[in-house]
Protein backbone atom coordinates (compact mmCIF):
# COMPACT_ATOMS: atom_id res chain seq x y z
CA UNK A 1 0.00 0.00 0.00
CA UNK A 2 2.67 2.36 0.96
CA UNK A 3 4.35 1.72 -2.86
CA UNK A 4 1.50 2.69 -4.08
CA UNK A 5 0.56 5.48 -2.39
CA UNK A 6 4.80 6.16 -2.65
CA UNK A 7 4.38 6.34 -6.83
CA UNK A 8 0.85 7.57 -7.09
CA UNK A 9 1.46 11.17 -5.16
CA UNK A 10 4.11 12.17 -7.30
CA UNK A 11 2.57 11.05 -10.54
CA UNK A 12 -0.54 13.36 -9.68
CA UNK A 13 1.56 16.09 -8.86
CA UNK A 14 3.46 16.10 -11.73
CA UNK A 15 0.60 16.17 -14.08
CA UNK A 16 -1.32 18.71 -12.17
CA UNK A 17 1.66 21.12 -12.77
CA UNK A 18 2.31 20.13 -16.31
CA UNK A 19 -1.62 20.83 -16.65
CA UNK A 20 -1.31 23.96 -14.88
CA UNK A 21 1.53 25.28 -17.32
CA UNK A 22 -0.43 24.30 -20.76
CA UNK A 23 -3.40 26.06 -19.80
CA UNK A 24 -1.44 29.09 -18.89
CA UNK A 25 -0.08 29.30 -22.34
CA UNK A 26 -3.11 28.73 -24.54
CA UNK A 27 -5.01 31.78 -26.23
CA UNK A 28 -8.56 31.65 -26.96
CA UNK A 29 -9.75 31.05 -30.57
CA UNK A 30 -10.80 34.49 -31.07
CA UNK A 31 -7.84 35.84 -29.91
CA UNK A 32 -5.62 33.70 -32.32
CA UNK A 33 -7.76 34.57 -34.93
CA UNK A 34 -7.12 37.73 -34.80
CA UNK A 35 -3.53 37.07 -34.60
CA UNK A 36 -3.79 35.13 -37.77
CA UNK A 37 -5.54 38.36 -39.91
CA UNK A 38 -2.75 40.59 -38.55
CA UNK A 39 0.12 38.01 -40.09
CA UNK A 40 -1.66 37.89 -43.11
CA UNK A 41 -2.44 41.70 -43.22
CA UNK A 42 1.14 42.14 -43.33
CA UNK A 43 1.46 39.57 -46.04
CA UNK A 44 -0.54 41.69 -47.84
CA UNK A 45 1.24 45.04 -47.14
CA UNK A 46 4.51 43.58 -47.88
CA UNK A 47 2.72 42.45 -51.18
CA UNK A 48 2.01 46.38 -51.83
CA UNK A 49 5.61 47.35 -51.19
CA UNK A 50 6.80 44.84 -53.22
CA UNK A 51 4.85 46.10 -56.27
CA UNK A 52 5.71 49.78 -55.32
CA UNK A 53 9.38 49.43 -55.08
CA UNK A 54 9.02 47.08 -58.17
CA UNK A 55 7.40 49.85 -60.13
CA UNK A 56 9.48 52.09 -62.43
CA UNK A 57 7.57 55.06 -61.91
CA UNK A 58 8.21 55.04 -58.05
CA UNK A 59 10.68 58.07 -57.36
CA UNK A 60 13.85 56.70 -56.09
CA UNK A 61 13.41 58.72 -52.87
CA UNK A 62 10.38 56.94 -52.15
CA UNK A 63 11.32 53.50 -53.39
CA UNK A 64 13.83 53.62 -51.07
CA UNK A 65 11.90 54.61 -48.36
CA UNK A 66 9.64 51.89 -48.49
CA UNK A 67 12.29 49.53 -49.24
CA UNK A 68 13.27 50.32 -45.40
CA UNK A 69 9.28 49.44 -44.32
CA UNK A 70 9.55 46.58 -45.90
CA UNK A 71 12.26 45.33 -44.54
CA UNK A 72 10.92 45.58 -41.31
CA UNK A 73 8.35 43.48 -42.00
CA UNK A 74 11.45 40.53 -42.03
CA UNK A 75 13.36 38.77 -39.29
CA UNK A 76 17.11 39.41 -39.49
CA UNK A 77 19.02 37.36 -42.05
CA UNK A 78 15.40 36.37 -43.76
CA UNK A 79 16.01 35.50 -47.54
CA UNK A 80 13.83 35.33 -50.35
CA UNK A 81 14.02 33.17 -53.61
CA UNK A 82 13.93 34.26 -57.23
CA UNK A 83 12.80 31.66 -59.52
CA UNK A 84 12.93 31.91 -63.61
CA UNK A 85 11.20 30.15 -66.37
CA UNK A 86 14.53 29.79 -67.55
CA UNK A 87 16.67 28.11 -65.38
CA UNK A 88 16.09 25.42 -63.00
CA UNK A 89 17.76 26.74 -59.67
CA UNK A 90 16.23 28.97 -57.24
CA UNK A 91 18.65 32.15 -56.31
CA UNK A 92 18.28 33.20 -52.79
CA UNK A 93 19.46 37.05 -51.48
CA UNK A 94 19.04 39.14 -48.13
CA UNK A 95 15.91 40.87 -48.21
CA UNK A 96 18.04 44.13 -48.53
CA UNK A 97 19.35 42.78 -51.45
CA UNK A 98 16.45 41.47 -53.15
CA UNK A 99 14.41 44.22 -52.99
CA UNK A 100 17.29 46.65 -54.65
CA UNK A 101 17.57 44.09 -57.57
CA UNK A 102 13.37 44.37 -57.57
CA UNK A 103 13.84 48.20 -57.66
CA UNK A 104 17.05 47.80 -60.72
CA UNK A 105 14.93 45.22 -62.96
CA UNK A 106 15.87 45.99 -66.56
CA UNK A 107 12.65 46.62 -68.03
CA UNK A 108 10.87 49.56 -68.65
CA UNK A 109 7.41 48.85 -67.04
CA UNK A 110 7.10 45.98 -63.71
CA UNK A 111 4.05 44.76 -62.92
CA UNK A 112 3.92 42.49 -59.73
CA UNK A 113 0.72 41.24 -58.29
CA UNK A 114 0.06 38.89 -55.55
CA UNK A 115 -2.81 37.03 -54.95
CA UNK A 116 -4.50 33.75 -53.70
CA UNK A 117 -2.62 34.88 -49.64
CA UNK A 118 -3.65 32.15 -47.43
CA UNK A 119 -2.31 29.64 -44.99
CA UNK A 120 -1.17 26.64 -45.66
CA UNK A 121 0.13 25.80 -42.08
CA UNK A 122 -1.41 27.15 -39.45
CA UNK A 123 0.48 29.30 -36.40
CA UNK A 124 1.15 26.87 -33.82
CA UNK A 125 2.83 27.64 -30.40
CA UNK A 126 6.21 25.97 -30.61
CA UNK A 127 8.49 25.35 -27.14
CA UNK A 128 10.09 29.03 -26.83
CA UNK A 129 6.81 30.63 -26.70
CA UNK A 130 6.89 31.90 -30.58
CA UNK A 131 3.77 30.99 -32.74
CA UNK A 132 5.07 30.03 -36.35
CA UNK A 133 2.57 29.24 -39.45
CA UNK A 134 3.10 29.25 -43.25
CA UNK A 135 1.55 31.42 -45.72
CA UNK A 136 1.77 31.35 -49.43
CA UNK A 137 1.15 33.08 -51.99
CA UNK A 138 1.08 33.35 -55.59
CA UNK A 139 2.78 36.16 -57.25
CA UNK A 140 2.36 37.40 -61.37
CA UNK A 141 5.12 39.02 -62.33
CA UNK A 142 4.92 40.84 -65.38
CA UNK A 143 8.04 42.64 -67.30
CA UNK A 144 8.01 44.69 -70.45
CA UNK A 145 11.64 45.77 -71.92
CA UNK A 146 11.74 48.59 -74.55
CA UNK A 147 11.98 46.87 -77.53
CA UNK A 148 8.71 45.25 -76.35
CA UNK A 149 9.60 41.85 -75.22
CA UNK A 150 7.65 41.09 -72.36
CA UNK A 151 8.88 38.41 -69.37
CA UNK A 152 5.69 36.92 -67.87
CA UNK A 153 5.40 33.97 -65.16
CA UNK A 154 3.50 32.93 -62.01
CA UNK A 155 5.16 31.23 -58.91
CA UNK A 156 4.39 30.17 -55.92
CA UNK A 157 6.01 31.34 -53.00
CA UNK A 158 5.85 30.02 -48.86
CA UNK A 159 6.30 32.49 -45.99
CA UNK A 160 7.32 31.48 -42.61
CA UNK A 161 5.45 33.62 -40.53
CA UNK A 162 6.95 33.97 -36.43
CA UNK A 163 4.81 35.82 -34.30
CA UNK A 164 5.51 36.76 -30.81
CA UNK A 165 4.72 38.83 -27.58
CA UNK A 166 7.02 41.10 -26.61
CA UNK A 167 6.88 44.14 -24.75
CA UNK A 168 9.03 47.32 -25.14
CA UNK A 169 9.18 51.17 -23.41
CA UNK A 170 7.52 54.07 -24.63
CA UNK A 171 7.45 57.41 -22.75
CA UNK A 172 7.94 55.89 -19.35
CA UNK A 173 5.56 53.27 -19.94
CA UNK A 174 5.59 49.14 -20.90
CA UNK A 175 3.54 48.52 -23.43
CA UNK A 176 3.30 44.68 -24.36
CA UNK A 177 2.55 43.51 -28.54
CA UNK A 178 2.40 41.11 -30.70
CA UNK A 179 5.40 41.01 -33.07
CA UNK A 180 4.52 39.73 -36.81
CA UNK A 181 7.47 38.98 -38.66
CA UNK A 182 8.08 36.96 -41.69
CA UNK A 183 10.92 35.04 -42.44
CA UNK A 184 12.32 33.06 -45.57
CA UNK A 185 10.29 33.41 -48.65
CA UNK A 186 10.89 30.23 -50.55
CA UNK A 187 9.62 29.82 -54.21
CA UNK A 188 7.99 26.28 -54.42
CA UNK A 189 6.35 26.35 -58.10
CA UNK A 190 7.60 28.81 -61.41
CA UNK A 191 5.28 28.62 -64.15
CA UNK A 192 4.42 31.01 -67.23
CA UNK B 1 14.51 20.98 -20.96
CA UNK B 2 10.76 20.57 -19.85
CA UNK B 3 10.60 17.16 -19.03
CA UNK B 4 13.79 16.95 -17.40
CA UNK B 5 12.76 19.60 -14.43
CA UNK B 6 9.73 17.46 -14.10
CA UNK B 7 11.34 14.33 -13.68
CA UNK B 8 13.81 16.29 -11.29
CA UNK B 9 10.20 17.16 -9.18
CA UNK B 10 9.20 13.63 -9.48
CA UNK B 11 12.12 12.44 -7.78
CA UNK B 12 12.17 15.02 -5.18
CA UNK B 13 8.70 14.25 -4.83
CA UNK B 14 9.87 10.50 -4.21
CA UNK B 15 12.40 11.10 -1.73
CA UNK B 16 10.67 13.09 0.27
CA UNK B 17 7.95 10.24 0.72
CA UNK B 18 10.49 8.09 1.09
CA UNK B 19 11.28 9.72 4.59
CA UNK B 20 7.40 9.98 4.97
CA UNK B 21 7.16 6.49 5.01
CA UNK B 22 9.17 6.40 7.82
CA UNK B 23 6.86 8.25 10.30
CA UNK B 24 3.37 6.14 11.55
CA UNK B 25 0.44 5.14 9.06
CA UNK B 26 -1.90 7.48 11.21
CA UNK B 27 0.39 10.31 10.64
CA UNK B 28 0.77 9.61 6.98
CA UNK B 29 -3.43 9.66 6.78
CA UNK B 30 -3.17 13.25 8.04
CA UNK B 31 -0.60 14.15 6.09
CA UNK B 32 -2.26 12.51 3.02
CA UNK B 33 -6.03 14.85 4.09
CA UNK B 34 -4.57 17.65 4.27
CA UNK B 35 -2.47 17.51 0.68
CA UNK B 36 -5.94 16.50 -0.85
CA UNK B 37 -8.06 19.56 0.87
CA UNK B 38 -4.73 21.13 -1.08
CA UNK B 39 -4.99 19.58 -4.74
CA UNK B 40 -8.88 20.13 -4.45
CA UNK B 41 -8.30 24.13 -3.77
CA UNK B 42 -6.05 23.79 -6.55
CA UNK B 43 -8.17 21.99 -8.84
CA UNK B 44 -10.58 24.99 -8.33
CA UNK B 45 -8.25 27.97 -8.94
CA UNK B 46 -7.30 26.26 -12.25
CA UNK B 47 -11.16 26.00 -13.43
CA UNK B 48 -11.51 29.91 -12.56
CA UNK B 49 -8.19 30.25 -14.85
CA UNK B 50 -9.61 27.37 -17.89
CA UNK B 51 -13.45 29.34 -17.71
CA UNK B 52 -12.53 32.78 -17.76
CA UNK B 53 -10.07 32.58 -21.17
CA UNK B 54 -7.33 35.18 -19.81
CA UNK B 55 -4.40 35.30 -21.63
CA UNK B 56 -0.99 33.73 -20.26
CA UNK B 57 0.99 36.39 -18.75
CA UNK B 58 4.24 36.86 -20.64
CA UNK B 59 7.21 35.14 -19.42
CA UNK B 60 9.39 37.29 -17.34
CA UNK B 61 6.97 39.79 -17.31
CA UNK B 62 5.55 40.64 -13.95
CA UNK B 63 2.46 42.59 -14.02
CA UNK B 64 2.08 45.13 -16.44
CA UNK B 65 0.38 48.39 -15.57
CA UNK B 66 -2.14 49.75 -17.62
CA UNK B 67 -1.34 52.68 -19.89
CA UNK B 68 -0.34 55.60 -17.48
CA UNK B 69 -2.01 58.89 -19.27
CA UNK B 70 0.71 61.87 -18.02
CA UNK B 71 -1.08 64.61 -18.83
CA UNK B 72 -4.67 65.37 -18.25
CA UNK B 73 -6.96 63.29 -20.26
CA UNK B 74 -8.86 63.92 -23.52
CA UNK B 75 -11.95 65.29 -22.44
CA UNK B 76 -14.20 65.41 -25.85
CA UNK B 77 -14.77 69.27 -25.87
CA UNK B 78 -16.17 70.63 -29.28
CA UNK B 79 -12.95 71.37 -30.42
CA UNK B 80 -11.01 68.18 -29.49
CA UNK B 81 -13.77 67.03 -31.66
CA UNK B 82 -13.36 68.91 -34.38
CA UNK B 83 -9.41 68.38 -34.65
CA UNK B 84 -10.38 64.45 -34.54
CA UNK B 85 -12.58 64.53 -37.44
CA UNK B 86 -10.08 66.50 -38.70
CA UNK B 87 -7.62 64.13 -38.37
CA UNK B 88 -9.70 61.69 -39.67
CA UNK B 89 -10.45 63.50 -42.47
CA UNK B 90 -6.89 63.67 -43.39
CA UNK B 91 -6.26 60.32 -42.99
CA UNK B 92 -8.98 59.27 -45.40
CA UNK B 93 -7.40 61.91 -48.02
CA UNK B 94 -3.57 60.34 -47.46
CA UNK B 95 -5.13 56.84 -48.29
CA UNK B 96 -7.09 57.90 -51.55
CA UNK B 97 -4.52 60.37 -52.77
CA UNK B 98 -4.02 60.06 -56.36
CA UNK B 99 -0.71 61.08 -56.25
CA UNK B 100 2.45 60.42 -54.63
CA UNK B 101 2.81 64.75 -53.63
CA UNK B 102 -0.54 65.19 -53.10
CA UNK B 103 -0.45 62.44 -50.28
CA UNK B 104 2.94 64.29 -49.39
CA UNK B 105 1.11 67.55 -48.57
CA UNK B 106 -1.81 65.92 -46.80
CA UNK B 107 1.22 64.10 -44.71
CA UNK B 108 3.17 67.39 -43.62
CA UNK B 109 0.02 69.41 -43.31
CA UNK B 110 -1.21 66.30 -40.73
CA UNK B 111 2.30 66.22 -38.74
CA UNK B 112 1.85 69.88 -37.75
CA UNK B 113 -0.84 68.37 -35.27
CA UNK B 114 1.54 66.25 -33.70
CA UNK B 115 4.36 67.39 -30.78
CA UNK B 116 6.75 65.68 -33.18
CA UNK B 117 6.71 63.49 -35.99
CA UNK B 118 7.89 60.41 -34.11
CA UNK B 119 5.33 60.85 -31.93
CA UNK B 120 4.17 57.25 -30.83
CA UNK B 121 1.14 55.61 -32.46
CA UNK B 122 -0.42 52.69 -30.91
CA UNK B 123 -2.82 49.71 -32.87
CA UNK B 124 -5.25 47.88 -31.33
CA UNK B 125 -5.86 44.99 -33.15
CA UNK B 126 -8.24 42.88 -30.74
CA UNK B 127 -9.68 43.13 -27.52
CA UNK B 128 -10.86 40.70 -24.89
CA UNK B 129 -12.32 40.95 -20.74
CA UNK B 130 -11.20 44.79 -21.23
CA UNK B 131 -7.68 43.62 -22.15
CA UNK B 132 -5.98 45.16 -25.41
CA UNK B 133 -4.20 43.44 -27.85
CA UNK B 134 -1.26 45.63 -29.62
CA UNK B 135 0.09 45.54 -32.79
CA UNK B 136 4.43 46.58 -32.72
CA UNK B 137 3.82 50.72 -31.76
CA UNK B 138 4.92 52.61 -34.46
CA UNK B 139 5.30 56.29 -35.06
CA UNK B 140 2.99 58.80 -36.94
CA UNK B 141 5.40 59.74 -39.62
CA UNK B 142 5.97 56.44 -40.46
CA UNK B 143 1.65 55.45 -40.14
CA UNK B 144 0.97 58.21 -41.93
CA UNK B 145 3.12 57.01 -44.89
CA UNK B 146 1.85 53.58 -44.18
CA UNK B 147 -1.63 54.97 -45.54
CA UNK B 148 -0.03 56.60 -48.81
CA UNK B 149 1.82 53.31 -49.81
CA UNK B 150 -0.78 51.27 -48.84
CA UNK B 151 -3.70 53.19 -49.96
CA UNK B 152 -5.73 52.00 -46.95
CA UNK B 153 -7.03 53.60 -43.59
CA UNK B 154 -8.24 50.24 -41.71
CA UNK B 155 -8.27 52.03 -38.34
CA UNK B 156 -10.14 54.56 -36.00
CA UNK B 157 -9.01 56.79 -33.59
CA UNK B 158 -9.91 55.84 -30.56
CA UNK B 159 -7.40 57.92 -27.82
CA UNK B 160 -5.54 61.08 -28.33
CA UNK B 161 -2.99 62.41 -25.62
CA UNK B 162 -2.11 66.31 -25.70
CA UNK B 163 0.85 67.87 -24.40
CA UNK B 164 0.86 71.35 -22.72
CA UNK B 165 1.38 73.39 -25.98
CA UNK B 166 -1.75 71.44 -27.35
CA UNK B 167 0.23 69.08 -29.41
CA UNK B 168 -0.70 64.97 -29.92
CA UNK B 169 2.09 63.53 -28.48
CA UNK B 170 -0.13 60.16 -28.34
CA UNK B 171 -2.44 58.38 -30.72
CA UNK B 172 -4.17 55.41 -30.61
CA UNK B 173 -5.75 53.68 -32.94
CA UNK B 174 -8.44 50.52 -33.18
CA UNK B 175 -9.94 48.54 -36.20
CA UNK B 176 -12.59 49.45 -37.81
Amino acid sequence: MKNIIKYIIPVCIVFSMYGYVNAQDEISPDRKKAIDSLALEKVRDLSKYISIIGDKATDQAEASRVMDRAEELFVEEAEIGVSSLYREQVNYYKVRQYLMRLNQLNYDKVMIKWYNIHYISDLERQPDGKYVGVITVYQRFEGISDDGLTYKDTTKKDITIYVEKKKTQIRGRIIEFWDVLLGDIRVTETTS
Amino acid sequence: MAHFTLWNIFEAIITIIDKIMNIKLSHLYVILFIFSIIAINGCKSKKKVTASTEPPPVEEVKEVPPPVVEEKPVEKEPAELTLEAQLEKNFQAIADANSVDYANRNINETLKFFASSDAPVFIVFYRENGEKDYDKPTTIDKHLNYLKDQKKNPYKIDKLIFNDQGKIEEIELTSR
